[in-house]
């Protein structure tokens, strides 16, 4: 990470830098930095290979692609591949159901992974803080497959451990599969059951990059420990939930399949607030799998992405312009 | 097997092999004819050789098995034959390819899901076979009836040699032998679900650990008589028998209404789970023994011991429904000559060989004697695998022609003779009026999306019984027209009236 005070600096060099760049060409600047272009080379050509190289294929959202006819020969038929999405009846039902559930799993994906960062960063004893870590980390590695199995035990009808709880205490109990209104709270447990673990790494690591000095500093001004997290630990993180949570925006319009077809059980009954457009492409496109139509919906879903995270950064900037992604 | 376990058992050896095929090995030249073994025919032939591109694990002893192929096709037709197995998870594409290039090839195998079989004859790769067929090929010509060849007929002409195996969807139910028994269930007086009735409320009662149905959805189109000429996913039928081939919407049938409310009815009585429990998780359980039923499944010849021995539970089975032909189920798989075939005369006569000729059949299907399999009891043909069965077993009776000539490989079957059955069943079914009609979906891709994803959510609750069918039926009729159900109806009316004028 770059020291928030070497900021003013690192700007006046990329200016001085372009500035002599402009004077001397792009030769010039080429051979002065060629090190560094040697340096970047393998990252930058991985990009071009696995991300930009396969960009072409958008075109494919705008053809009716004929295996036999290869990619660039299938005829091309505007915006036809998209119909299915933008004339389907619940097209408002699972854009919103899209984005409700996914802001839901940012936002409380945030809170608990920092708080959960917090709790760990304070475990003193080494053993304990490790095997915390790694209990909390464990869920990331599990399917949702086996997921989906967890939650049928806990919640099926018939003999579901929810249900008996809820009648040894007296409640009556609930048809969960069958009870749409349950569900964004329960899929948002057990997304942040799965992902919480995960996310709270990335902040504890963050955390080590803290100067321990501040927190020296603090004590002997008799600072509590709720004050050096509110003054110090919070303030220094920043930077990263940004770049995570705008990230996270950008693949708002990405429904976790997994999690939303397996856990669940692509049950009909609960498509009112589970449906999305991953789960609606999947159960549209299987009768007649249609290549040019699924690349039209996955165009769709990144360019809304593309859209968001340019008008986030965007707000960032407004609000605070050395935490903006760009 | 039915077609899906099939597909099942595909894609799981599609899997297991995808990307570690080994390279088939050059296959030994063709030989100059031996006059002295061959009999006449086959000495005024001309030496040729003969491909057959399939798919496939490609097995390390095939082409041993090639060259047992060849001895008996140079005798009989002077022929060598070429066996040229694709792995399964690169077979669509590579076809592609070899048309594509205008490779040349001699006889492949193609169907409605691999290979496409239409878009093969529409793009000109494959040929009409109706002049090779009876003049090259009799013995395969007459070994089913000509109206099933219909399903083979694009256009007015056969571009495909129908493999023979269970061609008919006889839908009813399964149940536990054990509880049929106790409660004194006559399976042979049941003649459609709602006569179960009093065997189920008995279990009901009478089995605290038993759930009588595995769900109490009862509907398929089969059993009433409706043929889904264009998908099993999406309702738009004809009657099978209806000469008019009037188009129409089968969720808004009284036959429809009748199967939801009969599964209300159940599911309101308790006979089924309340929640919908996955096929794979359904299967456990009733290994388990918690089901006493099973509702609309295939019930074959010798279906019920292939249930026992999947499930471990003995069983009844019986249909309650009058099958029928479909276009859908009797071209499942065929073979088909290459457009691009030097001698497509010589690749009938091999088809005519591989369709007719038991001993060349169960060599490509099974593999060398001795070596790949052996007898247990060779009178009544049934064999288990041999040393080296690991070597070439490629499972796929079904690909390579008649499979009522395949050796048992299950005593039991045997016993029943099921092939027998099977092919009485096939032969005595009544072919569907647009038995040979095939839908093209291209015109209405965007409705058949949208309608598809209407019927996986509002049908499959109302036919599970899980939601009232006086409120739920007419909302699924209404989406269904909003996702533009009517227009595919139209769309299928139109091709099947335009159909009906070229048959």
């Amino acid at each position: 990470m770059i020291h928030l005070t070497d900021a003013p600096r690192v700007h006046q060099q990329a200016a001085r830098l372009s500035q002599t760049g402009r004077q001397r060409g792009f030769l010039w600047s080429l051979r002065h930095n060629k090190l560094f272009l040697l340096m970047a080379s393998p990252g930058v050509l991985l990009l071009l290979v696995f991300s930009y190289l396969p960009m072409i294929g958008i075109i494919i959202a705008f053809k009716d692609f004929r295996a036999n006819l290869g990619i660039f020969d299938s005829p091309w038929v505007g915006f036809k591949n998209f119909e299915f999405l933008f004339r389907s009846p619940v097209l408002a039902r699972i854009t919103i159901n899209t984005l409700l559930l996914n802001g839901l799993f940012i936002v409380t994906g945030l809170v608990a992974s920092v708080g959960l960062a917090l709790l760990l960063n304070e475990v003193r004893l080494k053993i304990a803080a490790r095997a915390y870590q790694t209990v909390v980390f464990f869920p990331y590695f599990v399917s949702w497959v086996i997921v989906g199995y967890f939650s049928f035990a806990l919640l099926n009808s018939d003999n579901g451990l929810v249900n008996q709880v809820l009648q040894r205490i007296g409640l009556s109990p609930v048809a969960w599969y069958s009870s749409p209104q349950y569900w964004p709270w329960i899929l948002t447990l057990a997304y942040l059951w799965k992902s919480t673990g995960y996310g709270s790494v990335i902040y504890l690591a963050a955390m080590l990059g803290i100067n321990q000095e501040y927190y020296e500093a603090a004590m002997l001004d008799g600072a509590n420990k709720w004050q050096q997290i509110r003054y110090i630990t919070l303030p220094h993180l920043v930077p990263v939930m940004t770049v995570l949570t705008l990230l996270a925006v950008g693949r708002i319009f990405f429904a976790d399949f997994g999690l939303f077809y397996y856990v669940t059980r692509d049950n009909s009954l609960l498509y009112a607030t589970t449906d999305v457009i991953d789960t609606y492409v999947y159960r549209a496109l299987r009768v007649n799998a249609d290549i040019g139509m699924a690349a039209a919906a996955g165009l769709y879903q990144s360019v809304v992405g593309f859209v968001l995270i340019l008008a986030s950064n965007w707000m960032v900037k407004k609000i605070d312009p050395d935490r903006a992604l760009f | 097997m039915s077609r899906m376990t099939r597909l099942i058992a595909l894609s799981v050896v599609v899997g297991l092999l995808a990307g570690c095929a080994a390279p088939v090995a050059a296959p030994p030249a063709a030989q100059a004819p031996k006059p002295a073994e061959a009999d006449q025919t086959a000495a005024e032939l001309p030496p040729v050789t003969i491909t057959y591109t399939y798919g496939g694990t490609v097995f390390k002893d095939v082409d041993l098995v090639s060259e047992a192929l060849s001895e008996i096709a140079r005798k009989k037709i002077n022929a060598t034959i070429k066996l040229k197995p694709i792995d399964w998870g690169a077979f669509d594409e590579k076809m592609k390819l070899t048309f594509a290039a205008g490779e040349e090839c001699d006889i492949v195998f193609t169907a409605p899901w691999i290979n496409n079989f239409i878009q093969n004859v529409a793009n000109g790769n494959i040929i009409p076979l109706d002049d090779l067929l009876p003049k090259y090929a009799p013995g395969l010509w007459k070994s089913m009836p000509e109206s099933s060849w219909d399903a083979a007929r694009v256009g007015g002409k056969i571009y495909g040699v129908l493999n023979q195996q269970i061609w008919v969807k006889p839908f009813g139910f399964y149940v536990r032998k054990d509880l049929a028994d106790k409660y004194k269930l006559d399976v042979n007086s049941i003649n459609k679900y709602e006569d179960l009735e009093p065997f189920l409320k008995a279990v009901k009662e009478g089995e605290p650990d038993v759930t009588p149905l595995t769900s109490a959805y009862n509907w398929m189109f089969e059993t009433a008589g409706f043929d889904p000429i264009v998908s099993q996913e999406v309702p738009v039928a004809i009657r099978f028998d209806d000469k008019e081939l009037k188009v129409f919407n089968a969720a808004a049938t009284p036959e429809f209404k009748a199967s939801v409310e009969l599964a209300r009815k159940w599911y309101l009585a308790g006979y089924a789970p309340k929640d919908k429990i996955p096929r794979a998780d359904a299967d456990a359980m009733w290994r388990a023994g918690k089901f006493a039923m099973m509702l609309a499944s295939v019930v074959k010849p010798g279906g019920d011991i292939e249930h026992r021995q999947r499930f471990g539970q003995p069983v009844y089975a019986k249909s309650v429904t009058r099958p029928f032909l479909t276009t859908a189920a009797a071209s499942a798989t065929m073979n088909a000559i290459c457009r691009t075939s030097k001698n497509p005369e010589r690749a009938m006569m091999v088809l005519e060989l591989l369709n007719t000729d038991v001993e060349f059949y169960n060599l490509i299907s099974k593999g060398i004697e001795g070596r790949h399999w052996e007898w247990v009891d060779k009178e009544k043909k049934i064999i288990k695998p041999g040393p080296n069965n690991a070597d070439y077993n490629p499972n796929t009776d079904w690909q390579f022609g008649n499979q009522f000539n395949a050796y048992y490989i299950d005593p039991e079957q045997a016993e029943q003779n099921v092939w027998e059955a099977t092919r009485k069943l096939n032969n005595e079914s009544p072919p569907s009026a647009a038995l040979g009609f095939n839908f093209n979906p291209d015109p209405v891709k965007t409705e058949l999306a949208n309608v598809a994803a209407v019927v996986k959510e509002l049908q499959e609750p109302l036919t599970m019984g899980m939601v009232d069918p006086e409120t739920a039926l007419p909302e699924y009729l209404k989406r269904l027209d909003e996702a533009g159900l009517q227009t595919i109806i139209a769309e299928a009316q139109k091709q099947l009236n335009e159909w009906a004028k070229t048959k």
